[in-house]
């Protein structure tokens, strides 16, 4: 998973809801051809071939709230 | 590593496993810090790093990954992808750190195309996937899959897999070479997993209800 480059190590890196989803995005499609949207939906209803290559996505959405809107369709 | 310095590290060590099982805001850093220490004691090149991060609903849930473009690289030349999403948890005995999700996938290459295996733990995976589960990028010898199905698609369910066995399993196994001797590095992963057992959560069967963390009601910010 690539995220924003820092020029420091820094203690926390922390991520905005816009930043989060630009990497879900741009990883989702590089590696199953899907939108991020597409990518949740698909994932809990069990249609993706091989959930495992995104878990690390599906582990940094959880830094959004539940609620979010990229989670409507799943 | 002379006796008295191996002592040192494990203090070191000991200490850490202290300062993120205190479960403050210092917890996390903690975490890093000892993972990042495992890993450069063992199977990590030097410019691999860790990094803390966080996202818009607050401070008590953080993940632990890779940091910069890539997969931790590794002395064999692959690639280490690691997450583990850690949060804070109001118990009987106070704030605890605790870790929620976990995924290590050992991979060729940089993209994870060429993926070799992967432990994944996850709350709430899809439907009929065991929560915790070992997958491996290979290939059976005896035909006894349903037709048409890759072994890599087998899910095998394990108990919580710790950082500590994933770079046991790399260093003996795969023969990642280690950056220090065995001498050093094993008590160090002993004294660190110890420690581990205490925070984990245990898989259960099924996919947990929501909501996917105890301990998010509790400690998260209201919007």
């Amino acid at each position: 998973m690539a995220t924003p480059a820092a020029t420091v190590r820094e203690e926390v890196l922390t991520l905005t809801r816009e930043q989060i989803i630009a990497i879900i995005e741009r990883e989702a499609q590089k590696r199953l051809g899907l939108s991020a949207r597409d990518l949740f939906r698909r994932y809990a209803r069990g249609e993706l071939d091989d959930p495992g290559r995104v878990s690390d996505l599906v582990i940094l959405s959880h830094l959004l709230p539940e609620d979010d809107e990229l989670f409507a369709a799943a | 590593m002379p006796r008295p310095e191996l002592s040192s590290l494990l203090g070191e060590l000991r200490s850490l496993s202290t300062a993120y099982k205190a479960g403050d805001s210092d917890s996390f850093a903690a975490f890093r810090d000892l993972a990042s220490k495992l890993l450069h004691l063992t199977i990590a090149d030097s410019s691999s790093y860790l990094q803390l991060i966080g996202g818009p609903t607050g401070s008590d849930e953080l993940l632990l990954t890779n940091g910069g473009e890539a997969p931790l690289l590794l002395n064999d030349g692959r690639f280490l992808r690691l997450s583990i999403l850690l949060y804070r948890e109001s118990t009987d005995r106070g704030v605890r750190m605790r870790v929620s999700e976990s995924s290590f996938q050992y991979q060729e290459d940089q993209d994870g195309e060429c993926w070799i295996f992967r432990y994944d733990y996850l709350r709430r995976p899809p439907e009929d996937i065991p929560g915790a589960h070992v997958q491996i990028r290979g290939s059976l010898l005896e035909d006894c899959l349903p037709r048409g199905t890759p072994l890599e698609r087998i899910h095998f369910p394990t108990m919580r897999v710790s950082l500590e066995a994933v770079i046991r399993l790399l260093a003996k196994e795969f023969t990642v070479r280690c950056n220090e001797d065995d001498a050093v590095w094993k008590p160090a992963l002993d004294e660190t997993e110890r420690a581990f057992f205490d925070i984990q959560h245990l898989p259960v069967g099924s996919p947990e209800p929501a909501p996917r963390s105890p301990g998010r009601r509790k400690l998260r910010r209201k919007k």
